[in-house]
């Protein structure tokens, strides 16, 4: 056999042998982790005859990168970038409007404890506000630290349980009596039990907690 | 039209693609969409009826909502003027 045409073979089984469904495999992870043409579409490479593999896994990566790609990036961008949110002042607020804002007086505040539940507000960068119940876990001199108690509208990235750093300028509201026990005690979403200490098992498994 | 070509039976996506003259990269973005519009229902093979080593693949069938809607748009087709060229190829389908 001619020797030349060894570096064909070799060239034409890498064409249309192995290099069809080893980029096609690369391509579709530009698909969300949960997207099921993840998987269909390797499936869907069986079908394709082998002379046309080549040109069927480019048309897949021309819809990856917009179909799968720009999704993705628009996702992670968004919350950190895109809609970022932050803690408006409490303090501030009633100084604008004193009459219509009220808010705990600094005594109040000061006697904040963990398991206090405590409203702060939220905003977004597109000037949406949310006004949402946190659980207090720690207090220092110069800021506390949360659990968001509950279930946001409309704010990517934030969900119930999501730790929240705020300072007591933050605070709008106190709620009545401070609570939360563990799912031994009590169902709570709170990953940590303030009565006991213990930790919830479904933050342990990873879950996210939801109301 | 091609869905409406079976309308009771599975559709693979290589198959609509051929059928129907559309490329992949235009065909499952319109079958996303028809899923979240629920015209299409979707499954997987049984691995256990397949044939060599290949992974399941993934079908299409037609919702009664499907059928009516797709109905519609061909009903539409045949008093547009932009198809009437093409009488014969709705009548196929229709």
């Amino acid at each position: 056999m001619n020797v030349a045409s060894w570096p064909m073979l070799l060239l034409a089984i890498v064409v249309y042998g192995f290099a069809p469904g080893f980029l096609l495999r690369l391509i579709v992870l530009a698909y969300k982790h949960d997207d099921p043409r993840r998987e269909e579409l390797i499936a869907e490479l069986y079908a394709v005859p082998r002379l046309k593999r080549p040109f069927w896994v480019a048309e897949q990566l021309e819809t990856a990168l917009f179909d799968g790609l720009v999704p993705r990036i628009r996702w992670t961008l968004t919350g950190r970038i895109i809609l970022r949110w932050h803690l408006k002042s409490g303090v501030k607020m009633n100084r604008k409007h004193p009459d219509t804002f009220w808010i705990p007086s600094e005594e109040e505040k000061a006697a904040v404890q963990p398991g206090t539940i405590v409203r702060l507000m939220f905003q977004q960068s597109d000037g949406w506000v949310e006004r949402m119940w946190v659980v207090v876990e720690k207090v220092s001199r110069r800021r506390l630290v949360g659990w968001l108690d509950n279930q946001p509208l409309d704010f990517p990235r934030l969900y119930p349980g999501k730790m929240i750093k705020f300072r007591s300028t933050h605070i709008i509201d106190i709620a009545g009596d401070p609570v939360p026990v563990c799912a031994e005690c009590e169902p709570t979403i709170l990953p940590v039990c303030s009565s006991c200490g213990s930790r919830s098992s479904a933050i342990e498994a990873g879950d996210t907690p939801v109301s | 039209m091609a869905l409406l070509d079976d309308p009771d039976g599975r559709h693979w996506g290589y198959q609509l693609s051929k059928t129907s003259g559309v490329r992949s990269g235009v065909l499952y973005p319109i079958l996303t969409r028809m899923l979240c519009e629920e015209w299409l229902t979707d499954g997987w093979e049984d691995p256990n009826t397949i044939a060599g080593k290949r992974p399941p693949r993934r079908y299409y069938e037609l919702t009664d909502e499907g059928r009516l809607a797709l109905g519609g748009v061909l009903q539409e087709a045949r008093r547009d003027s932009r198809f009437v060229g093409l009488p014969r190829l709705i009548e196929r389908f229709a």
